[in-house]
């Protein structure tokens, strides 16, 4: 295995271990004296992956969902039974969930917590499927789709993808896939799937807690690689800035509008530098629309926003945007103002004297994500190691940086709005 | 982990909990309320008093004071405890000890919290206008999108049609006049009877205990003097005479199928960990046997639960199905109720439940706002705290025959369905 890499949180003093196993694996370890540990496996497929060239050059295409299929397949064990089963014998607290990159098996426990992750690490990597069992999951799944389907909010950010990367793209199709895609999977494709993906080498583990970092590296070193040649490079469209539509609004039983507005911006390359610069939207994004700022307050006395309103930045290898999101009766209006904003802090900058404040209630909020081991995980997760440096990552962002950073991500042609609108407005 | 109870003349209370490797602190002031006075004003009230206080007036002032204290977080909620309406004010901060620039963060919060509590914003015998209105309409509103959450939707309208006529409907109300006809002066008449008549009860977690006893100190001499109504901590027992039908069109894809239960014991009589044991094995857990059955066997639905509301007697059993499955989702669902009354719990079904309610209960000691919720629980119903050491030894001596005891106490009173009209198989 590589060295063991240490990552120290200096605000807090939590630490991170992280090393890379001989089978492959990245495992990323923060031991700390609270009751709860946690862990996270996660794969890096999602569902954006569908889409692969195999190292013989082959190019397969899979039915939309299947990487959510297989996360709901995964559970079930080589006797007939499920993983919860083993789970709730050491009285852990597992789920699991599927992203646009990747899949993720998640446990939390206050005690047996090697015996726990023996479990995760054994049922990810040991799969049993049967057609009927395969066939059964697909009622299942429907009924989920079904649920997302009715859930506007839910709708309002597919409509974005969908306005920003246009409808072709594998960002504008549901995680879950649709009923017609889940029909057509099968325990064959699944184990195809799951010998091309769930390897080691394809994986990282994440753990939070109480725990020994030599016992967790032990535990994971009897991962066996399934890798035939090398992990599968997922073919995804190159994209341009700007955004596929300007526009897009759906009707549904809401009692308003549920309003839903993307900024596309591009990924970085560099880890780092894109972790660096998501800490300086955060700072910005902060000073300029959190409950603290003027737009808000402005917003929130003319009724344009209520607390629902809120806004974000998040981005994996394949994307990055930011979006706001709320229910409001003025969804137009609301995309103004916020273009208007944007024009006018783009001109003029933030004041120093706020943003030095969102600063600090920034950095103030990164060390609350140490508060338990569950949220630290899930950071873990996402960032790895960067999670601990996060506070010092914000320390260190200039003003000038930040304006940098505002400047590039308020690009017009970047914007979708979209909008969820109650039916009956519909032929109005 | 200690504890320590702190009772002053005049009705106020302070119960704290010490903990000593938390991130945050919380405390909690609760204001206790006969819902029996039908207090709508009391709902609106800490929403117009976290706005602003005469210190500062504005609620972005409000929140940069918040910003400056490390981002320390401020709010007032109502929540309901059985036929008693609890106006909280509640607190979460960082320690001091994190604070880099010596900033006294615990001494600014709960001076704070005080001047909110103790000094609002109020002109001419009435709450602020502006804020009045504007916090009229935002919860008229949120009623409103009470619809955009089907499933959160279906289990409001089946407790609204279960209670109706009982002072418990209080919490299920979503009828916006009640709150339209409200004036600003009508909500500080009800503020000022709070400050006469209700018991208030202060729960703080966290490590300096000594000034949460200054505080509670502060709070009861502001309050001085007073007539103080003692709170109820009885629900009136209702016994179904026969099931009751409910059944109402929606156009959306997923039907919902929700049924409302009683659990004909008081809250502060009920056995709490044998409920909870009974909770995991009967609904809430991924092994327990609505879940096994209704959706792991039968395939109907994607989720299917139970919600025990346990301060009302009440509970809910939800689950999103086709509406073509409606009489088979019913009938397995109601056989596995009637299961749980026949000797039918395993020794391992037992023990993975207990194992799994410990679990729970000591992961709440990670979180301070978790240890104050369960202490106001505690206190409030059974007039004492207990320790989480208390309950696990009380949950190792939990009998199957102890969790059928809850399982007969519980009887169907109504079924609520949400057929779908946008399913395209729908035919019952």
């Amino acid at each position: 295995m590589s060295q063991i890499k240490k990552t120290l949180c200096r605000a807090t003093g939590d630490e991170c271990f992280s090393v890379k196993l001989e089978n492959g694996l990245s495992v990323y370890i923060s031991p700390n004296k609270k009751r709860v540990a946690s862990a996270i496996l996660s794969v890096q497929f999602g569902s954006v992956n569908s889409n692969f060239v195999l190292s013989d050059g082959t190019q397969t295409s899979l039915p939309d969902g299947m990487a959510h299929f297989l996360e709901h397949k995964t559970f079930e064990t080589e006797d007939g039974g499920d993983a919860f089963d083993l789970f709730a014998q050491t009285g852990a607290d597992a789920n699991a969930f599927t992203s646009f990159n990747k899949t993720s098996y998640i446990f939390s426990c206050v005690d047996e917590f090697y015996e726990s992750l023996d479990i995760l690490l054994h049922f990810v990597t040991h799969p049993h499927f049967t057609p009927e069992s395969v066939e059964k999951e697909k009622g299942i799944i429907i009924q989920e789709i079904a649920m997302y389907d009715d859930h506007p909010s839910w709708q309002s950010r597919t409509e974005v993808m969908r306005g920003l990367y246009g409808e072709e793209s594998p960002l504008a199709t549901d995680i879950a896939g649709t009923a017609e895609s889940v029909s057509q999977a099968s325990d064959e494709m699944l184990y195809s799937i799951h010998k091309t993906f769930y390897t080691p080498e394809n994986m990282s583990l994440c753990v939070v807690g109480n725990v020994s970092v030599d016992r967790v590296i032990k535990a994971c070193e009897g991962m066996k690689s399934t890798l035939n040649g090398e992990i599968p490079k997922t073919v995804f469209p190159p994209d341009a800035r700007e955004a596929r539509e300007k526009y897009r609004e759906k009707y549904m039983p809401v009692s308003r509008c549920v309003f839903c507005f993307g900024i596309k911006d591009l990924p970085l390359s560099d880890d780092e530098e894109m972790y660096r610069r998501s800490c300086a939207i955060s700072v910005i994004s902060h000073a300029m629309f959190s409950q603290s700022s003027e737009f808000y307050s402005d917003m929130y006395d003319k009724g344009i926003i209520n607390n629902t309103f809120s806004s974000g930045y998040e981005y994996t290898q394949y994307y990055a945007m930011y979006m706001f999101c709320g229910e409001t009766d003025h969804a137009q209006t609301l995309y103004e103002e916020i273009c208007r904003y944007a024009e006018q802090v783009k001109e003029n900058g933030i004041d120093k004297e706020l943003f030095e404040n969102a600063r600090r209630a920034v950095y103030a909020s990164s060390l609350r994500s140490f508060e338990n081991s569950t949220s630290t995980c899930e950071g873990m997760s996402e960032v790895y190691e960067n999670v601990f440096l996060t506070p010092e990552i914000i320390s260190n962002i200039s003003y000038e940086y930040a304006m940098e950073v505002l400047r590039e991500l308020f690009c017009p042609q970047a914007y979708t709005l979209a909008v969820i609108k109650p039916l009956k407005e519909k032929g109005n | 982990m200690a504890y320590f109870c702190e009772k002053y003349n005049n009705g106020v209370e302070l119960h704290a909990v010490t903990t000593e490797d938390l991130v945050a602190d919380h405390i909690n002031v609760h204001f206790m309320l006969p819902m029996a006075d039908k207090p709508y004003g009391a709902v609106i009230m800490p929403k117009i008093m976290e706005q602003g206080c005469r210190k500062y007036p504005t609620r972005r002032q409000m929140r940069c004071r918040l910003e400056a204290l490390f981002a320390s977080s401020l709010w007032a909620s109502t929540a309901y405890y059985g036929e008693t309406v609890g106006v909280t004010f509640s607190a979460s901060f960082l320690k001091n000890s994190i604070a880099f620039d010596g900033c006294d963060i615990m001494g600014g919060v709960l001076e704070l919290l005080h001047d909110v509590i103790f000094d609002p914003l109020v002109e001419n015998g009435s709450f602020n206008g502006e804020y009045t209105k504007t916090q009229i309409k935002n919860r008229c509103d949120g009623i409103k999108a009470i619809i955009n959450n089907k499933e959160h939707y279906a289990s409001v309208r089946c407790a609204q049609l279960m209670c109706r006529g009982e002072t418990v409907e209080f919490t299920c109300n979503t009828d916006t006049s009640v709150y339209e006809s409200l004036t600003g002066s009508d909500i500080y008449g009800q503020y000022l009877r709070m400050l006469k008549y209700a018991p208030v009860i202060i729960v703080y977690a966290g490590n300096d205990t000594e000034r949460a006893r200054q505080f509670a100190k502060s709070v009861s001499d502001a309050l001085g003097d007073r007539c103080v109504i003692p709170y109820s901590n009885k629900t009136p027992i209702v016994t179904p005479k026969e099931i009751r039908y409910f059944e109402e069109e929606q156009d959306i894809k997923q039907s919902h199928l929700v049924i409302g239960l009683r659990d004909r014991t008081h809250a502060s009589d009920r056995h709490l960990c044998a409920s909870a044991v009974f909770e995991e094995i009967f609904g809430q857990s991924p092994i327990s046997r609505l879940f096994r059955n209704v959706r792991e066997r039968m395939s109907l639905c994607y989720y299917c639960s139970s919600c025990h509301d346990d301060a009302n007697g009440l509970m809910y059993i939800s689950t999103g199905i086709d509406a073509k499955n409606r009489q088979k989702a019913q009938d397995e669902i109601f056989a596995q109720l009637a299961g749980m009354t026949e000797q039918s719990i395993t020794k391992e079904e037992l023990s993975c439940a207990v194992k799994s309610v410990k679990s729970a209960r000591l992961a709440c000691l990670d979180s301070a706002g978790a240890i104050a919720a369960r202490c106001i629980y505690r206190v409030f119903f059974y007039g004492e705290y207990v320790s989480v050491e208390q309950e696990l030894s009380e949950l190792d001596s939990i009998t199957a025959q102890d969790v059928e005891a809850v399982a007969k106490t519980i009887t169907a009173d109504t079924v609520y369905f949400m057929r779908g009209t946008e399913d395209d198989n729908e035919s019952d």
